[in-house]
């Protein structure tokens, strides 16, 4: 719920003006390098971190396995 | 997949709030594009504080319980908060250099993030010069609840008493939020994915330091 009404905020025509106004100079057309830099980097910590979740899990199972024999 | 589900949900959550603080909100006056450290400053602040508070909290409970596993929990909790801390100190600076045209200025949010640092990274020193687990989860509980017996001064008090140029605070001296509703709304999102973020971080490294400690209890049996 919280989700939605947040999605539908960023949505709405206010801040889509935002959105051109921002697009329309130089500054503007920068931020697309920072934001997609961001994202990048978000990405390699999100997967980083689902990896060493599924690693730790694993490692969880093998040991219970060897001292529990 | 199915109990992973809040794990992809906070990717999503992330990226949507980097694009929000990125193009959807105006920036502030004065602030200019750097408006945008807020998004993520700020709640790393945020996460620090509760780092320390929960870390704060299980060592109460080690001191009441004497059970070990409280003791990991403190640890992970403060390790955590630390890294956060550090990180709330670095985007403060860069934020500074292009604001107040100096990386570090010793300005009262600068100092009092500094000592939580040093007091932070004490707790730490203490806990690697003590070998015995059970007198270091001891002496490691009692310092961790006098260290966060500073946090609330150093966080909330000392900054607001002296006269500082850092932006006005959410919990301000006049009890009213001085922010864009647009802002607000990400800043708020932020705030959430932030702490989400946090309890994958902690469950994760309570699950690693479980582990050590499991394996080296039944190499010593």
């Amino acid at each position: 719920m919280a989700l939605a009404t947040f999605i539908i905020g960023l949505l709405n025509p206010d801040t889509t003006k935002a959105l051109i106004a921002t697009s329309n100079n130089e500054v503007g057309q920068n931020i697309y390098i920072v934001l997609i830099i961001n994202l990048i980097i978000w990405a390699g910590i999100f997967f980083f971190l689902m990896s060493l979740d599924q690693k730790v899990k694993k490692l969880n199972e093998r040991i219970q396995s060897l001292f529990n024999k | 997949m199915r109990e992973n589900w809040w794990k992809y949900l906070l990717g999503v959550w992330m990226a949507v709030i980097i694009v929000a603080a990125f193009l959807f909100t105006p920036t502030a006056k004065g602030l200019g594009q750097t408006t945008r450290v807020l998004y993520f400053h700020v709640p790393s602040a945020w996460v620090t504080t509760l780092a320390f508070f929960i870390s704060a909290v299980f060592s109460v409970l080690y001191l009441m319980r004497h059970q070990l596993h409280y003791d990991i929990r403190a640890e992970a909790a403060a390790q955590i908060g630390l890294i956060f801390a550090i990180l709330t100190t670095v985007t403060g600076s860069i934020w500074a250099k292009e604001i107040w045209h100096s990386y570090w200025n010793w300005d009262p949010r600068e100092t009092s993030i500094f000592m939580l640092l040093l007091i932070y990274a004490a707790y730490f020193a203490l806990r690697s010069a003590i070998e015995d687990p059970e007198q270091r989860a001891r002496l490691a509980a009692v310092y961790s609840l006098l260290a966060f017996a500073t946090v609330p001064f150093l966080v909330f008090v000392i900054p607001r008493i002296y006269d500082s140029l850092h932006p006005d605070p959410l919990i301000n001296p006049d009890r009213k939020i001085h922010m864009d509703v647009r802002m607000l709304r990400v800043f708020l999102g932020s705030f959430g994915a932030f702490t989400v973020l946090f309890y994958w971080l902690f469950t994760l490294r309570v699950k690693v330091l479980s582990l050590e400690q499991h394996v080296l209890r039944k190499l010593e049996e």
